[in-house]
């Protein structure tokens, strides 16, 4: 047993120095290499820091790091979430259309005003993409979990989400036919995923947001870890089974929607981090698993989000590209090793 | 000996769920349990033992009819006090991957810890005395994956017993086990029924094992359930009426169930040994047994069957013919290449 322990401390302890190590690698590289010492002037209010420095540091990259760091966090936990209450290795956001869901809502709101016409106040702008995302991602989850109710395998319930993906893509696609070029524009840009395009008044509703869903998804691992073994045992030891899944779920929905609104649909984060985590750490208990997934997931996002910039160069590729190139690997592995189920 | 499960008039079935008929799939069951009873369930595939477990486990509403759990009716108790009373292992193949076997057994403390789940000192203590029960204290930090059918199935007994409930109640747990194994099981149940002092109730198809260790029976058949000690049951027919129609009965002397062979051949026997399994063996190839006659009727065969220095030997007589065989084997063989 203490063996065991010892060895989740010691990744814990590993993980939270990659976590730190890649925020402030996030800080530094960029288009331009910055030193470490100005970085460092900048974020504690140092005096003698040149003005771009400052600029560059507070306005573009911190908010930047830290909103790559909390979408990994989320979108890794949420994840996390789902495979455990569908009992299905395969699920993620991304997958089970939740991500489709939240898109299809900010698309309504970004072709939406632009078809509609009404120019919009920014902060109600910011707010409205969130709550579009979010009902999206909510009317989604309904969705798929009425589906999870009668479809029991796997497969079936990856199928389904793949359907819809579709059918919401179809949908997108009549109102991009209707919309205005500059609307157009920016919601092409939302489906690449990016970091930076987020505005500080987006960053204020998202940061708070996603911190309340982590929170509240550390006090699901209890549940979590009576659900994972399936609705009897769950029930046998006192869980209420339907409660405590909707909880689960409407916490997923929270983090991966907001996401998801404000960074645009990232894939395969949120399936490959908690099998990287489960692997590495040898465990299924969640109160090891959660916090694993969410430092793992931060590491993961801040790590693709340094590739993505193509460290001092000018071009940005978007963050779904790396997402996908480091996630599809693992998840394969995953395909192929556990084909006897969950 | 105060009663631990006492079941009224008790009508077990599904409401209105899709694929499955409505309404009851027995007539009402009466029956009680004493606590630190093993009792073991028995009745045909299909028959609605799983039903009828889960019922009194509380993950299935009712249909009619009373449970009482400590005499006082089941839907009373809120869920969390149920955990604390009733434990439940069913079929289900529990496949987790990066599961231990420390973290399964662990679960069934989840009606004591706190919200946050956190294992004190005396759960874990608590975990590590169940594994060492059951026999698999070394294997603690084994992933679930790499245990045998019979150490996970003691390794769900032991998430049983961490709940701490007078109660534990198990859907099959001899399915997919070797005899030995199944043995091993039922004697672990008896233990813990015996020596913890619970009520361990278990359906299985293992009659005869089940016959050497419960101390009570209910048989399901399709009219009523019977209950009594293993031996009443056995003395007062009642296991036939689980047989219905078919070719099968049930030896009261062996407590097993046997074939009912079609004896259409005479075969006359002369032997001084115990020819129990030689007599097996014959009506397997449906032979009747005429053991040493007086006289030998003239178309009837004989067998001779004697030991010689602890070697066997089989003489085949039949219209002067002679054959001599020296195991069973030889001679079924011997008698099947005989047209009839």
């Amino acid at each position: 047993m203490e063996k065991s322990f010892r060895k989740y401390s010691y990744l814990f302890l590993g993980l939270s120095i990659l976590l730190l190590l890649f925020f402030a690698m996030d800080l530094l590289m960029g288009a331009v290499l910055l030193p470490a010492g100005d970085v460092w002037k900048a974020l504690t209010g140092g005096a003698e820091v040149p003005d771009y420095v400052q600029a560059v540091v507070m306005n573009f990259r911190l908010p930047k790091a830290i909103t790559a760091l909390l979408a990994g966090m989320a979108l890794s936990v949420s994840g996390l979430q789902m495979q455990t209450t569908f009992r299905n290795p395969l699920a993620d956001p991304y997958v089970l259309g939740i991500s489709s869901g939240s898109g299809f809502g900010v698309a309504l709101f970004i072709l939406g005003t632009s078809v509609w016409g009404f120019s919009s106040v920014l902060w109600l702008h910011n707010l409205g993409m969130a709550l579009a995302g979010w009902i999206g991602a909510f009317v989604m989850l309904a969705i798929v979990t009425a589906a999870s109710l009668r479809l029991r395998d796997t497969m079936s319930m990856l199928v389904m989400g793949i359907m819809v993906g579709g059918a919401v893509s179809a949908m997108v696609g009549v109102l991009q036919y209707f919309s205005e070029a500059t609307a157009l524009k920016t919601y092409v840009i939302w489906t690449m995923g990016s970091f930076s395009t987020i505005n500080p008044e987006q960053l204020s509703l998202m940061v708070p947001t996603i911190i309340l869903g982590l929170l509240l998804a550390l006090m699901t691992m209890k549940w979590l870890n009576a659900l994972v073994f399936g609705d009897v045992y769950a029930q046998s030891v006192g869980l209420h089974v339907k409660r405590a899944r909707t909880v689960i779920l409407l916490i997923s929905g929270l983090l991966a929607g907001t996401v998801t609104a404000f960074c645009g649909p990232i894939g395969f984060i949120g399936i490959a981090v908690p099998h990287v985590s489960r692997m590495l750490f040898g465990t299924a208990n969640h109160r090891v698993l959660m916090p694993a997934t969410m430092l793992l997931g931060g590491v993961v996002m801040l790590m693709s989000d340094i590739i993505s910039q193509l460290p001092g160069t000018d071009t940005v590729l978007p963050v779904n590209t790396i997402t996908a190139l480091l996630g599809i690997p693992v998840i394969i592995y995953i395909i192929f090793r556990n084909q006897r189920g969950f | 000996m105060n009663t631990s499960i006492e079941i009224k008039q008790l009508a077990i079935g599904y409401g209105n769920t899709a694929g499955r008929a409505k309404g009851a799939i027995l007539p009402p069951i009466t029956a009680t349990v004493k606590s630190g009873e093993l009792l073991a369930l028995v009745g045909r595939n299909g028959i609605g033992k799983s039903t009828f477990l889960r019922t009194l486990a509380g993950q299935q509403a009712s249909i009619d009819g009373m449970i009482l759990i400590q005499d006082k009716p089941l839907f009373a108790y809120t869920r969390t006090e149920l955990s604390r009373l009733v434990s439940f292992v069913s079929t289900d193949i529990v496949r987790i991957p990066h599961l231990k076997v420390f973290d399964l057994v662990a679960m069934g403390r989840f009606p004591y810890t706190s919200w946050i789940g956190k294992l004190k000192v005396n759960d874990k203590m608590l975990v590590y005395d169940a594994l060492e029960m059951v026999g698999l204290r070394q294997l603690s930090w084994r992933n679930i994956d790499t245990l045998s059918d019979g150490e996970r199935q003691r390794t769900l007994i032991a998430r049983a017993l961490v709940q701490h409930t007078p109660i534990m109640i198990l859907d099959e747990p001899t399915a997919y086990l070797d005899i030995i194994h199944k043995y091993e099981i039922m004697n672990l149940l008896r233990q813990i029924a015996h020596r913890e002092n619970k009520t361990v109730l278990f359906s299985t198809h293992d009659l005869n094992i089940a016959l050497n260790v419960v101390d009570k029976m209910w048989i399901m058949t399709d009219t009523e359930i019977l209950e009594g000690g293993p031996e009443d049951l056995v003395v007062s027919a009642a296991f036939e009426k689980m047989l219905g129609r078919n070719n099968l009965s049930f030896d009261r002397l062996s407590g097993e169930f046997e074939l009912n062979h079609r004896l259409i051949k005479d075969i006359a026997v002369k032997s001084r040994l115990d020819i129990r399994w030689l007599r097996h063996a014959l009506e397997r190839l449906n032979y009747k047994i005429i053991q040493n006659p007086s006289s030998v009727p003239k178309d009837t065969p004989v067998l001779s069957y004697e030991s010689n220095k602890g070697v066997l030997r089989f003489q085949y007589t039949f219209k002067k013919e002679e054959q001599q065989f020296s195991t069973i084997y030889e001679l079924c063989n011997y008698l099947r290449s005989i047209p009839d």
